[in-house]
């Protein structure tokens, strides 16, 4: 009778509840159900391992298992919301997909065999022994290297900070300089952007601030499904009446609630922008006071230099140029008057007798994360702007034929369209209103990348939008540290803090390397203090001032060693030994089949991930191995696969796109193998120090004498993190945490692991784990984690009050100088030093910190100043320049110059190029393609494709199309494709969709192909990957790849399988006339 | 407040009823935390024992530094 009251009919008939939506619907077990976030033992805060909005989490753990994982609504970023991926975050932590342990692929072998996590750390240990003294360089043409080219890493963006800073450390001493990670690949082009334009190359803005933006400019980026999480900042702002556009060749849910969506060619966005920076100045719409006091508008430049513009009709090519060495010698481009010093990387390497394609090579435009080019001398300004030599003026030449007709011409956006966003951005930014900018990789990823947001730069200095609340420059980050892993680089060409990796001489000392780098103004002029506290860091009692401080055992490079260049050392035998550190470039990076090609080549290879992602298995399972052209028995590479810990069983920080570092505690300990990068570094470090105790070969001299001694804590002997992160903030000879970089000392009395972290571990208090709700502090929350450096949020937020130091405007109010204080107040900690007034002007011969003046807001430049035009510190240009992307249906419409003429391409008998724009048979591959990311799924898949949840969401790849390219190649919705490049073809379901708009340009019409770019053959959704089409071609700066518009041809049904997959693309090749000189051209100028 | 005192109400919509905004914050400035309706505070330290001591060896260790500071 009870059991029958109750059944849920009778219950609703009877009782209160005749809907059946509350009570009646209640079954008994049910009613006993408890969350698990209130059965839970305890709650442990954390951060969300995906993007790099870093969305805070609660972690609750029962019986020392993790059962549920929320967002944290104390958090001032996320409030509490997590995305698709964040919410199942609890699947990938604990999922049956992780491996549990470790699993070893003998040469030659054709399956994964067992392997205890013991021995497989000493073979790791013995082959890194092995490969380094096999291929040890002292030297290398006569100049002092002391490294190793045999072994090489990749990964370290997913990874915490502290797991960062230790592979630096460890493989550094070790004379490893192959060091890379995914912010090669993803935004290390916003690093030489926005460092040589404004000093520092983080993230101008934070997410929070963009709820006070009047307008904002959303362009290479599906913020609202990439970002979604942080996208609630583009709502508010929307919400309070903000207008919001966006710009992208695919209309999505970003486009859907913006105000305005301009459809534009992929690829173009430099044209687009500098017709916005020609309206701007033409118009007389620029904020003349912003823009005179606080840009070098008004600089002379040298009467050397001859822009685009210059020669008769512009043919595209800036002065310096060597058609031969495909570099330019960027001597004409400096101010009149003054030296300005190259970036970092080239400063040391003006040092001695480098060649010049060496300084081209060596990736030195990176080196402006936290400090600009240095200028020397002194120069000439013209306040009125008028000088035909002013910046200014050259500026406004330069961009006089980027016209409304040009853009339609080049863009395909109708000149309505251009005007609608040229009158919003303008009508909203001045003393009382602000625009932002906020955009991803859509910008990054060309043979342009570094231009196209240096582009935005000039806009914004010239609309004065820059250090301004609701203002800025967002750059939308994708990996939940790879600003972590920039700041503290995995990465070849840098040092913590962004100092530069020293390039090969035949001597050279400390002194030396430092008078040939620092600036003579601003705060980079301390970097010696930088440097010696960096070098305690890592050689502590063994640096001295006897021995430079061990500035010897720094590992030289001579070039580039990105992982491009590290892939086709590959190929070529030249590097053995390759960790991978979760990152896949099976799928992940540029033409993923010189990928494979390069790691089947290997001698040894390790990979460190949750599950067998392509990586791992591609000698087994992988594409070649269906076409035949690799046969798993006759791949000779040995595999090590270890499983790693998850967020949630490992102490660290991530440094997320606002620049904050925040700290994620261990929930619980790792099971069976499974461990951290931070144990396996820390423990491969022990085991090849103990293999080499004793040796007096002074090449292993750097890893004796290194300080690895972290103190270690649970079962496993895990390091500890604090302790990591204590060493990256620093301490003095007193053994006190420092607490900010001013403190840092040149005499080796302190020790700092990276100084722009200095003050993350202030008094012994991990200020990255502050958690002070949101709601009891003001938006720029600064009692929350710790944002580099000092502290602050807004950078450069000086340039919010006037030249006097009052507010703009009551309405834009941020930072301002309180005469009564005799200091700068406000709600951020200011970005200029406390207490110099506005008033303050430096002496003629005033040198570093004291050389800024009161009205310098971007105080890491040596002028102070934000930088319309680059004298130095990039190698393609001081302004950007519109070139055709590497493979392009269209001729350049501005210029006889088709591409950028010093683009680094490679011809390689598996990366060929297309004819482009009226090159014959360029036809052949007549479609533009683009690549994104979806909201379900996470870069190259491996934290996504295994998870139930996001595989059932997103479970196949798939290219949308419009109707009429649907008609125009026989494409059936939901039928398939095959997409084809010279490189490769896959297939993908086909999604016919009127998102896909197809563009009117230079009078035909173009169609756009949309493509996710996350599949690969392994997981719960499987499928082609997209990486297979590109081609390695980079930006010279950064060494960043184009994969963001490329040429595809497209046909129904699938794609050929086995052999005929190779001959099938050969066909292309042929049909196409393609060979190896096709796309290699420099100069195209006739 | 009849419903506050409803029990079968779950834990966030009687939150939202008796104050008048939703519990994880949105469209709202100044609510209160909000899973501490249900959670207790979580535990987030944000010292460790261990480091302290760790340093002092690491400078005790290093005569270099000690004799700089003497010596500036």
């Amino acid at each position: 009778m009870t059991n029958l009251s109750q059944w849920p009919v009778l219950k609703q008939l009877r009782g209160p509840d005749r809907l059946g939506l509350h009570d009646a619907a209640k079954s008994r077990p049910t009613e006993e159900l408890e969350p698990r976030t209130v059965t839970a033992d305890r709650v442990v805060k954390s951060i969300c391992p995906y993007c790099a909005v870093g969305c805070g989490q609660n972690v609750y753990v029962k019986d020392e298992k993790v059962v549920q994982i929320e967002g944290d609504p104390d958090s001032p970023v996320s409030r509490g919301r997590l995305c698709p991926k964040g919410s199942a975050s609890l699947q990938l932590t604990t999922g049956a997909a992780r491996e549990q342990h470790v699993l070893y692929r003998r040469p030659h072998g054709t399956d994964w065999e067992r392997l205890d996590l013991a021995t497989a750390m000493d073979m790791v240990a013995d082959r890194v022994i092995a490969s380094r003294r096999n291929s040890w360089q002292w030297e290398v043409d006569g100049k002092r290297t002391r490294r190793t080219l045999g072994i090489a890493s990749l990964g370290g963006a997913t990874l915490d900070n502290e797991e960062n800073y230790l592979i630096k450390k460890l493989f550094t001493a070790l004379g490893i300089v192959q060091i890379e990670n995914q912010a090669r690949v993803c935004h290390s082009s916003t690093v030489a952007a926005l460092g040589t334009s404004f000093g520092r190359g983080g993230s101008t803005t934070y997410l929070q601030d963009l709820q006070r933006a009047d307008c904002i400019v959303i362009e290479g980026s599906n913020f609202a499904e990439a970002h979604p999480v942080g996208f609630q900042w583009v709502m508010e702002a929307k919400a309070r009446g903000a207008t919001i556009i966006h710009v992208d060749p695919r209309f999505s849910r970003t486009s859907a609630l913006a105000d305005m969506y301009v459809p534009i060619r992929a690829g173009t966005d430099i044209a687009w922008l500098g017709g916005l920076i020609n309206y701007v100045i033409s118009n007389d719409k620029f904020f003349r006071e912003y823009v005179v006091n606080y840009t070098n508008a008004a600089t002379i430049v040298s009467d050397k230099f001859r822009d685009t513009e210059d020669e008769e009709g512009g043919v595209g090519l800036f002065s310096g140029l060597d058609p031969e060495a495909r570099s330019y010698n960027t001597d004409t481009w400096q101010y009149e008057g003054g030296e300005v010093a190259a970036a970092s990387g080239e400063r040391d390497s003006q040092y001695g007798d480098i060649a010049s394609e060496v300084e081209s090579d060596s990736g030195h435009s990176h080196s402006h994360g936290s400090g600009g080019p240095a200028l020397r001398g002194t120069w000439r300004r013209d306040e009125t702007l008028e000088d035909p030599r002013c910046v200014f003026q050259i500026l406004k030449r330069h961009y006089s034929r980027y016209t409304p007709e040009m853009v339609e011409r080049i863009c395909g956006v109708p000149q309505a369209l251009f005007h609608q966003v040229a009158d919003a951005i303008t009508a909203n930014s001045g003393r009382e209103r602000t625009t932002a900018f906020a955009y991803a990789v859509g910008w990054t990823q060309h043979t342009v990348g570094v231009q196209y947001i240096r582009s935005a730069s000039v806009l914004q200095l010239l609309l004065g939008n820059i250090g301004r609340p609701g203002g800025g420059i967002m750059a939308l980050r994708g990996h939940a540290s790879i600003q972590g892993s920039s700041d503290i680089p995995t990465l070849f060409n840098l040092l913590p803090g962004y100092i530069p990796m020293p390039h090969a001489h035949e001597h050279e000392t400390l002194d030396e390397f430092i008078a040939a780098d620092a600036a003579a103004r601003g705060f980079w002029a301390n970097m010696r203090s930088y440097m010696v506290s960096l070098l305690k860091a890592y050689w502590g009692p063994a640096a001295t001032p006897d021995n430079d401080f061990c500035f010897d055992y720094l590992p030289r490079i001579s070039g580039s060693h990105s992982t491009y260049e590290t892939v086709q050392a590959q190929l070529d035998g030249k590097c053995e030994g390759y960790l991978l550190l979760g990152e896949n470039p099976a799928v992940g990076s540029a033409n993923t089949k010189m990928q494979r090609l390069g790691m089947a080549n290997l001698d040894w290879l390790v990979v460190r991930d949750f599950s067998l992602i392509e990586s791992a298995t591609w000698w087994k399972d992988g594409p070649e191995i269906e076409t035949g052209e690799l046969k798993t028995e006759d791949i000779a590479t040995e595999v090590f696969f270890f499983p790693a810990a998850s967020h949630t069983e490992k102490n660290g920080s991530f440094t997320n796109t606002n620049r904050m570092l925040q700290w994620h505690h261990a929930a619980v300990e790792p099971a069976n193998d499974c461990r951290s990068d931070m144990w396996f570094m820390f423990h491969l470090g022990h085991i090849i120090r103990a293999k080499l105790a004793g040796s007096t070969d002074e090449m292993d001299r750097p890893i004796l004498d290194l300080t690895w001694d972290y103190p270690t804590e649970g079962d496993q002997d895990e390091p500890v993190a604090e302790a990591i992160l204590a060493e990256i903030n620093g301490w003095n000879a007193d053994g006190e945490f420092l607490s900010g970089y001013t403190e840092l000392k040149d005499d080796g009395s302190t020790a700092c692991g990276c100084w722009i972290y200095c003050g993350a571990y202030a008094e012994g208090v991990n200020q990255t784990a502050r958690r002070k709700p949101h709601t009891e502090q003001g938006i720029s929350a600064l009692e929350w984690a710790w944002s580099w450096p000092d502290n602050r949020r807004e950078l450069y937020n000086r340039a919010s009050a006037d030249p006097d130091g009052k507010p703009w405007s009551e309405r834009k109010k941020l930072i301002w100088w309180d005469e009564d204080e005799g200091s700068w107040v406000g709600d951020d900690t200011p970005d200029f030093e406390k207490t110099k007034p506005p008033s303050y002007r430096p002496d003629d011969d005033a040198t570093g910190v004291e050389a800024i003046s009161g009205i310098d807001p971007f105080i890491m430049q040596a002028d102070g100043k934000g930088w319309l035009y680059v004298p130095a510190g990039l190698v393609d240009g001081p302004m950007p320049t519109h070139y055709e992307p590497q493979d392009s249906p269209f001729q350049n419409a501005l210029y006889p110059q088709q591409r950028n003429p010093v683009r680094q391409v490679f011809s390689r008998k598996h990366n060929r190029y297309h004819p482009s724009g009226d090159d014959h048979d360029a036809g052949v591959f007549p479609y533009v393609l683009t690549t994104y990311r979806l909201t379900e799924h996470f870069t190259a898949g491996a934290m996504s494709r295994w998870q139930p949840y996001l595989a059932e969401l997103q479970p196949e790849l798939f290219c949308e199309v419009s109707p009429a390219l649907a008609a125009e190649r026989n494409l059936e919705h939901n039928g398939w494709a095959t997409i084809v490049t010279a490189r490769g073809a896959i297939e993908a379901r086909v999604m016919v969709t009127s998102r896909m708009r197809p563009l009117h340009v230079q009078g035909r019409t173009v169609h756009q192909i949309g493509l996710p770019f996350h599949w690969g053959v392994n997981g719960l959704s499987s499928g082609d990957s997209m990486n297979e089409l590109s081609a390695i071609s980079l930006d010279p700066n950064v060494h960043i790849q184009e994969v963001k518009a490329l040429t595809v041809d497209i046909r129904p049904g699938r794609r050929p399988r086995g052999a005929d997959l190779p001959r099938f693309v050969e066909a292309y090749q042929q049909r196409a006339g393609i060979d190896e000189k096709t796309g290699m051209e420099g100069v195209t100028v006739r | 407040m009849a419903a506050s005192a409803d029990h079968d109400l779950p834990a966030g919509l009687r939150y939202m009823v008796e104050h008048g905004h939703a519990a994880d914050g949105s469209h709202a400035l100044n609510t209160e935390p909000t899973q501490h309706l249900v959670n207790p505070r979580a535990v987030n330290p944000t010292q460790h024992a261990a480091v302290a001591e760790w340093v002092r060896r690491r400078v005790q260790a290093d005569e270099q530094m000690r004799s700089a500071k003497e010596a500036s």
